[in-house]
């Protein structure tokens, strides 16, 4: 399986890779905002993207609704400190399946990444 | 017929009746020199008649035409010729080649020893450790193979009779069915591991080496699958080792031995720091001085040990013995006479110590330590950024960095306490750090226990037993009396950095009181 990390904080990218290798995912592609993802995006076809919202060149709100133009299905998790109701309707609408708010335990990650994979196998 | 004609031609057979031979003699009236005289001659030597006569007598005939008797004398042509017999081949048994060359070297060592030799020049170079004069087989091993007698081949002499062939001789090699197996292909095969001896005319396998002298230059190292018995002693820097037990009657030197199983010395061993023992199972001697002992069970010393290092997985049980000098380890209980000297040799008696095991645990606590300690610095940080209620994306992200910080750390430690708890109840069902002194217990003599080191500040007469007691300090106890009193009390106390305390063990796992 194939998964991106979207996220400006190199420290943050590597938490989540620690994470995920620890759920046995090794095939992982790092962006540092937007614009670096969606240069990617097309070469890598991830399975999964997890993307933060607050990014410097392009934010995670309009990477995702850049992204869903061409593809509505790959499921995208938000990992982001914005926890307010309205941000999390926005962030739906623009196309994100699953949410996580920062801070998180590495249990609480694992368990929105291993239900957002379920959700889409069923 | 002219006889005179007749008497210068003949035909002789060989004493060994394999050929027949025309002779002319010069003289004679060539026109008398024809098939049918030559074939009557022939006839009346019994010579066998047929084609192949006939046609050897027509190419003499054909070879006398062009011959020049005045010129060159008697005419003589080989016309019958007669078949050899073979004789058979004696029966042979080759040894393998490997066998066959400790098999010479053996033989070489023994004429050295009988003349009292060196050796040779070109022996110079070789560590004659290293070459073993013991044939040593295993089970299954080919030994060698067997050349049955074979009966020969009849010959045919000139008269076309059988010349007998002499038949080969089966000789008498006896090989002991017990141990040896002979297949119908002539394959000979040991049955059994052992020595393999060739005495006289039989051939057998011991599974026990005896060896009646020293273990020296003659035999060279000893590598045995079996029991090894030797009568005298063994000399420096050679190696014995067996598959089974080594029992020595005489001194052992500064030699290493190794047995799978026991270790008996009728004498004792003076090792001037470089002999060793390696026993799986028990060490029994009446003295050891200056070795290294491996012992996986039971030590068992009857006069004394003496500036040895020893590691004694089971007991040390010499109720007469003195330890003195050196370093002996003890994972069960150890009972002797005395410990230590009035002269002040530094003697160490490790309890309830298994080095390997002891050394492991000390290792896992001081990760544990660190792992701990690292989740504790982390959660320490996560509660002054709680404590500052400012919200910002910062400080999710430490708070999330600092978490997954704390939540590594404790992952990794789960896996050390189970390997720990391992480990210390496999040390704890083993461990009795208990020592019983019959005799003295010398001021000097320095006792570890339960992480404590104690260096007695005066001698102790016995009978007495060195113990830890429920919260795991060390106490003396008079077993005359009964009493019971710390050693703190006699000893100087201090904590012993080479093992661990059971109070840095994890509450769950101290022994219970």
């Amino acid at each position: 399986m194939k998964i991106m990390l979207v996220d400006d904080s190199k420290t943050m990218r590597s938490i989540q890779k620690s994470v995920l290798g620890q759920l046995g995912y090794s095939e992982i592609e790092e962006a540092c905002d937007g614009q670096d993802a969606l240069s990617k995006v097309g070469a890598f076809q991830p399975d999964l993207l997890l993307v933060d919202w607050n990014m410097p060149n392009m934010d995670g709100i309009t990477f995702v609704k850049n992204y869903r133009q061409s593809n509505k299905t790959t499921p995208i998790i938000m990992v982001t400190t914005e926890s307010e109701k309205s941000r999390v309707i926005e962030a739906i609408k623009a196309g994100v399946n699953n949410y996580v708010v920062k801070p998180f335990t590495p249990d609480a990650l694992s368990q929105r990444i291993t239900e957002t994979l379920s959700k889409k196998a069923a | 017929m002219d006889t005179q004609d007749d008497n210068l031609i003949s035909v002789k057979v060989s004493s060994d009746r394999l050929e027949a031979t025309l002779t002319v003699m010069p003289g004679i009236d060539r026109n008398y020199v024809n098939s049918d005289v030559v074939l009557a001659k022939a006839v009346a030597q019994a010579i066998q008649t047929g084609s192949a006569l006939t046609k050897r007598i027509s190419e003499a005939l054909i070879a006398f035409g062009d011959y020049d008797l005045v010129e060159r004398g008697a005419f003589q042509y080989v016309i019958a010729k007669g078949q050899a017999s073979e004789d058979g081949q004696d029966s042979q048994f080759t040894l393998e080649t490997e066998l066959a060359v400790i098999q010479q070297l053996s033989k070489k060592r023994a004429l050295q020893a009988e003349k009292d030799t060196k050796a040779d020049e070109d022996d110079e170079h070789l560590d004659h450790r290293e070459r073993s004069v013991i044939m040593v087989v295993k089970a299954g091993q080919r030994l060698g193979q067997i050349k049955h007698a074979t009966d020969g081949i009849d010959g045919t002499d000139v008269c076309g009779n059988t010349i007998s062939a002499k038949p080969g001789v089966q000789a008498s090699l006896q090989f002991d069915s017990q141990s040896i197996e002979c297949h119908d292909n002539g394959a000979v095969i040991a049955k059994i591991a052992g020595q393999l001896l060739l005495e006289g005319d039989s051939a057998h396998i011991n599974p026990t080496l005896v060896i009646n002298e020293y273990v020296d230059y003659s035999t060279g190292n000893i590598d045995f699958p079996g029991k090894v018995e030797v009568f005298e002693g063994i000399r420096d820097c050679f190696e014995v080792v067996s598959g089974q037990s080594i029992t020595v009657s005489g001194l052992v030197e500064a030699a290493d031995l190794v047995a799978a199983r026991d270790i008996e010395l009728h004498g004792g061993i003076s090792g001037r720091d470089k002999g060793t023992l390696h026993a799986g199972r028990d060490i029994h001697a009446h003295y050891l001085n200056a070795a290294v002992c491996k012992v996986g069970r039971d030590l068992i010393v009857e006069k004394e040990i003496c500036d040895c290092t020893v590691v004694v997985t089971g007991s040390v049980r010499s109720p007469s013995s003195r330890i003195m000098g050196g370093h002996v380890s003890v994972l069960g209980t150890c009972e002797c006479w005395q410990v230590g000297s009035e002269a002040g040799a530094h003697t160490i008696l490790s309890l309830g110590r298994a080095d390997a095991l002891d050394g492991l645990v000390r290792d896992t606590l001081k990760l544990i330590g660190k792992l701990s300690a690292k989740a504790a610095k982390a959660k320490a940080q996560m509660q002054e950024l709680n404590d500052n209620p400012e919200a910002s994306s910062l400080k999710a992200e430490m708070m999330t960095s600092l978490k997954f910080e704390a939540s590594e750390a404790e992952s990794k430690k789960k896996p050390l306490m189970a390997a720990l708890e391992g480990t210390y109840k496999l040390i704890e069902e083993k461990s009795e750090p208990t020592l019983t002194v019959q005799g003295l217990l010398c001021q000097g003599s320095e006792i570890r226990a339960g992480g404590h080191k104690a260096v007695f500040t005066q001698s102790i007469q016995g009978p007495l037993t060195i113990r830890l007691d429920e919260i795991g300090e060390m106490v003396c106890v008079d077993l005359k009396s009964g009493s019971v009193t710390p050693v703190k009390n006699m000893a100087k106390l201090s904590p012993d950095e080479s093992s661990f305390s059971r109070q840095e063990l994890p509450a769950g796992l101290r022994k219970a009181a």
